[in-house]
């Protein structure tokens, strides 16, 4: 260890000696995973003060009834930048962060697949929670909650820029999160150490790998929400708008489709860290891992088909409802069975109460109480009764604070030696445990109650009714206990991180591979491997005498381990069809109804069929060019290769010349739910011709320039699949709106 | 009688509405709550036993003694608790279905109350009998009406805890309650769903009385404003007519019938002023007469800017609305 002891000089340790001079450009321009991971909390833990301000304005304001501490439209403020903050800007990017250092160790791997798309998800992060405050100096942050339902956040309502901000700004993090999705699921299939199949994943990194398909599929469809409702805010579309035939109703299955599967998104990574962290200071393997292993997939199925829970009270219909009911109470049934496994596992265990282990047991207790009212909130009579009040505030607040920031911090307790070296202090960490608890459960507890009094949630103030004062005040000391509880990890993260214990490479005696190394690691992470025949390699290496049974390698996809770059675009793909899925599932919606104004049959079907053939013509191409690639015929690939450009190009022209026929005849994306649909739809689809066409033209010039000049030409075939799932969402998009009023 | 012994032994029925149902609707979902909360119980009390019994029952952890038996797991203790859990929720669910029958019936062909949220206040208009009120609605006991709910602009969600289900407005979107009440008395009702700045302030008031003072009162909403002959009052009515009120207030009985705010034909008769922020008392409606804005930020009614003759003599007049 250095013996410098300035916190300078502690991260310039966690650099290579070359780096040190140069250590703020060193940290800037990293690519690699472990400090892009550390980037990830840092940024996370940052955002987290601000909404931690937030939340206690919040409290601060509810603590006496009638109080006129923050005035309605400073507190509907709070409560959305509050919530928005701690799930985009909070809980996401910390997740991410210990996923993004943790799994390429744990897989035995050098680092992502992924390593500069790694540093732009990073880096999206601050420019996306910089576009949301900048809402502060504009003309005020978006005052419509976490979820913004329309049509309260329609420009009719909330007619100034903070919506506008707020929406951007998540578009920015969805697409950064998209693409850490990609990346965490490439990473697995493809760099996997030797020995490493997807059975000996330990679970952790199972749980991340399941997880980031949550993300792929999620993420997309609340960037295509996103996208709806800035087209209705800045082009005057009418997606959500109910006069203009718009569909407030809409906003909430859409948004509710992504949200309910992006609890999952920041839950199952806790459930991840309390499965690696609750075996270790048991000292025994996860009891029942293929069931763990397995109710998470069930988890990730079932999170997609429960969205409208969130809507039972919107008068969908009991039919409708039952479905969801039905949905979401199985749900529990994979989730319970975490919860037992977990307990199950410190049974015969020799229980280590560490600090990571103590925050594990918190959360494993809290999550449990969380998840029961979760039942009660899926049991629609219950919902009608609870939904909107304090008890679902209560509820939401186990899951996200119960359960994910007690993960967290035993999280961080647990790999923190491993991320500087240094252990942090048992001591202060069970002082920020126990403050942590008692505050936790004085805030949140007695607001089920409060909730079942009747007190509605998001409003700034409320009537000194008999208990709603004293109720409020036990709930707002709580916030202190929670406010000191952080202060005092912070306390505790820089002085551990100038003068905590040297942690050697494994201090918790643990048996994954992240465990094998230097702590922290070296930048290419191992020197050597130990060998791989288990899930707890590291614990077979130190107990010859009773190591785990082999876990067999079980056929072709346990060591599945495609191409990389075209693994990375065909899960681009998935997550695309996901965003498209939603414009033409509203596409369809919109225009069931037959609706005054233009409509489809109003469009001419005849010339964008001939500028269609040019499109489909350029699948050919690009075909006809990746078989003159691996012939090694560089001048037939070029050839085709413009030839594909040139189609592609006069594809655009096309719709160029449509758009500008349209408007001339004064259809602009306004004028009725067809005119936003369509042009929103052909529009997106527009915009990634654009973007394939400027992928071809680098191909391209890279195929032009010298280094190039012979061999192979690895960065076509991705391209090309990306091309070709262009043509495939024109075909869906040419039959729906083309062709389908022709047949009406 | 049984569910009464319930409310009492919970000690809270004054407190935790919720628990202090006031009608069938509500009592349907009481009795599925108290379900849920044992067999919820039930379930916290085995995972918390689980994890006493290995916490207390097995030697802790200590530094140098060799690692415990590392069991692996027990595929037939799995399936036994994934196959209980689904039984209970299967259970749960079919409970649910139940009730959700019982207390949300389906609506009659014609509502008999069409109840609009607006940004922050409720109306409610009586379709047979045509009167039409705000932030108040009464009802007869025992006798279960059926709403249509609306919304005017955002969504709002109508919730009157002690007498059943919530239910959100949406624009275009008519959604459908029943509301009834055993026993007489003024139940507390909220807005739900957040809907702007004065979500907070967006309470109704739900007043049950017997068949015959139902009928009373509805008759009486009916009557059309008197004019105050003389005096200040009679200077307020002329003030209201010239002044920008008739833009959005209505008065029956004389030329104000605009729709956009409250109407205010029996505006004296009710107990708030702005949707539950203060009682309705003299000092208080001149408060909200001279500057609506300091009693409730951001409600739709601007500051006129009134003199304090010109206050005085409007509230004088708006007293006589009983």
């Amino acid at each position: 260890m250095n013996g410098d002891t300035t916190i300078t000089g502690t991260i310039a340790h966690l650099l290579t000696p070359a780096e040190r001079r140069h250590w703020r450009l060193a940290w800037l321009s990293t690519v690699d995973h472990k400090r892009i991971g550390i980037l990830y909390m840092v940024i996370g833990l940052a955002f987290f003060v601000i909404a931690g301000i937030e939340a206690l304005l919040i409290r601060l304001q509810l603590m006496v009834p009638n109080n006129t501490l923050l005035g309605p439209d400073t507190y509907n403020w709070m409560f959305t930048m509050h919530g928005t903050t701690m799930i985009f800007l909070v809980a996401m990017p910390v997740l991410f962060g210990i996923m993004n250092y943790v799994l390429p160790l744990q897989i035995g791997a050098r680092d992502m697949a992924f390593p500069r798309l790694n540093a732009l998800g990073v880096w999206l992060v601050p420019f996306g929670g910089i576009l949301l405050h900048f809402s502060f100096l504009a003309s005020g942050p978006p005052a419509v909650g976490w979820f913004a339902y329309t049509p309260l956040s329609e420009t009719p309502y909330s007619s100034q820029s903070g919506v506008d901000y707020w929406a951007i700004s998540l578009l920015v993090l969805g697409i950064g999160s998209v693409s850490a999705g990609i990346n965490f699921i490439v990473t697995v299939l493809t760099q996997r150490a030797p020995g490493m199949t997807l059975r000996r994943l330990p679970l952790f990194s199972w749980m991340i790998f399941m997880n980031a398909f949550l993300v792929i599929l999620a993420l997309p469809i609340l960037n295509a929400a996103l996208v709806m409702l800035l087209i209705d805010r800045l082009l005057d579309g009418r997606f959500f708008l109910p006069f203009g035939g718009g569909s407030p109703i809409m906003w909430q299955h859409i948004f509710w489709a992504f949200g309910h599967p992006e609890v999952y998104i920041v839950a199952i990574p806790a459930f991840a860290i309390l499965s690696e962290i609750i075996p270790v200071f048991s000292r025994k393997p996860i009891f029942g891992h293929e069931f763990v292993a397995a109710s998470t997939v069930v988890i990730v199925i079932l999170s997609l088909l429960v969205w409208a829970h969130h809507m039972f009270t919107v008068g969908l219909g009991h039919t409708v409802d039952l479905f969801f009911v039905a949905a979401s109470v199985l749900i529990a049934v994979p989730t319970g069975v975490k919860l037992f496994n977990w307990s199950a596992t410190m049974v015969g265990g020799r229980v280590r109460f560490t600090t990571p282990m103590l925050f594990c047991l918190g959360a494993l207790l809290q999550f449990l109480l969380g998840g029961l009212t979760g039942v009660s909130h899926a049991m629609a009579p219950l919902d009608w009764q609870t939904k909107n009040s304090y008890y679902l505030v209560a509820h939401f607040h186990n899951v996200f604070v119960g359960l994910i920031v007690f993960a967290i911090l035993g999280g961080i307790y647990y790999w923190f030696p491993k991320m500087s070296g240094r252990m942090m202090s048992e001591r202060i960490g069970k002082w920020v445990f126990w403050l942590m608890t008692i505050g936790f459960n004085l805030t949140f507890m007695i607001q089920h109650v409060l909730g079942l009094a009747g007190m509605p949630r998001r409003t700034y103030t409320y009537p000194d009714l008999p208990g709603w004062g004293w109720m409020n005040m036990v709930s707002t000391i709580g916030a202190f206990f929670m406010t000191a509880a952080s202060i005092l990890f912070v306390w505790d993260l820089v002085r551990s991180l100038i003068r905590g214990k040297p942690a050697g490479d494994n201090p918790w005696n643990a048996w994954t591979l992240e465990w094998a190394t230097t702590s922290p690691p070296p930048h290419e992470n191992f020197d050597a491997l130990p060998p791989i025949r288990s899930r707890r390699p590291l614990w077979d290496y130190a107990n010859p005498d009773r190591p785990d049974p082999v876990v067999p390698v079980g056929g072709a996809i346990d060591t599945f381990r495609p191409e990389k770059n075209a693994a990375g675009v065909i899960t681009f793909i998935i997550s695309e069809a996901g965003f498209f899925g939603v414009l033409i599932l509203a596409y369809l919606f919109y225009n069931a109804t037959p609706q005054s104004g233009p409509g489809g049959r109003e469009l001419d079907v005849w010339k964008t069929a001939i500028f269609s053939v040019c499109l489909f013509a350029s699948s050919f191409t690009i075909w006809r060019s990746e078989i003159a690639e691996r012939t090694g015929n560089h001048g037939k690939m070029k050839a085709w290769l413009v030839a594909t450009i040139l189609l592609g190009g006069i594809f655009i022209a096309g719709q160029g010349l449509e758009y500008w026929t349209l408007f001339q005849h004064g259809v602009t994306v306004g004028l009725n739910l067809f005119a936003t649909t369509f042009f929103t739809l052909t529009g997106f689809h527009g915009l990634h011709v654009c973007a394939g066409l400027i992928a071809l033209m680098i191909v391209l010039g890279v195929a032009f320039s010298r280094a190039f000049k012979r061999g192979p030409l690895p960065a076509l075939g991705p391209v090309a699949l990306y091309w070709h799932f262009v043509d495939v969402v024109w075909v869906f998009v040419f039959s729906i709106v083309y062709l389908w009023p022709l047949i009406q | 009688m049984h569910m009464q012994l319930w409310s009492a032994t919970l000690l809270i029925a004054d407190v935790v509405k919720v628990f202090n149902p006031q009608s069938p609707q509500a009592r349907a979902i009481f009795d599925l709550a108290i379900v849920a909360i044992v067999v919820m119980g039930i379930i916290f009390a085995v995972v918390v036993g689980i994890v006493a019994y290995a916490l207390l029952r097995f030697p802790r952890w200590r530094e140098g003694e060799r690692d415990p038996e590392q069991g692996a797991g027990n595929k037939k203790i799995e399936i036994v608790w994934t196959a209980i859990p689904l039984l209970i929720v299967t259970v749960l669910f079919v409970l649910s279905a139940r009730t959700m029958g019982i207390s949300d019936p389906p609506p009659p062909p014609n509502p008999d109350i069409v109840v609009t949220g607006h940004q922050w206040w409720w109306e409610a208009r009586y379709l047979k009998s045509g009167a039409t009120v705000a932030n108040e609605i009464h009802i007869p006991v025992g006798k279960a009406l059926a709403l249509r709910l609306d919304a005017a602009d955002v969504l709002h969600e109508f919730w009157v805890p002690e007498l059943g289900r919530k239910m959100t407005t949406v624009p275009g979107h008519p959604n459908h309650i029943w509301i009834q009440a055993d026993k007489p008395g003024t139940y507390l009702g909220f807005c739900s769903e957040f809907c702007g700045t004065q979500h907070a302030w967006m309470h109704v008031l739900v007043v049950a009385e017997p068949q015959e003072e139902f009928q009373k009162w509805e008759q009486a909403q009916l009557v059309a404003a008197a004019s105050p002959t003389g005096g200040n009052a009679q200077k307020g009515l002329a003030l209201f007519q010239q002044m920008s009120c008739v833009n959005c207030h209505a008065i029956k009985g004389t030329s104000a019938t605009a729709q956009v705010g409250p109407d205010l034909t029996h505006f004296a008769s009710r107990k708030k002023i702005g949707a539950g922020i203060v009682d309705n008392t003299p000092s208080n409606l001149r408060r909200w007469l001279r500057d609506p804005q300091e009693v409730k930020v951001g409600v739709k009614m601007p500051n006129f800017k009134f003199t304090d003759e010109q206050v005085s003599d409007l509230a004088d007049y708006m007293e006589t609305l009983k």
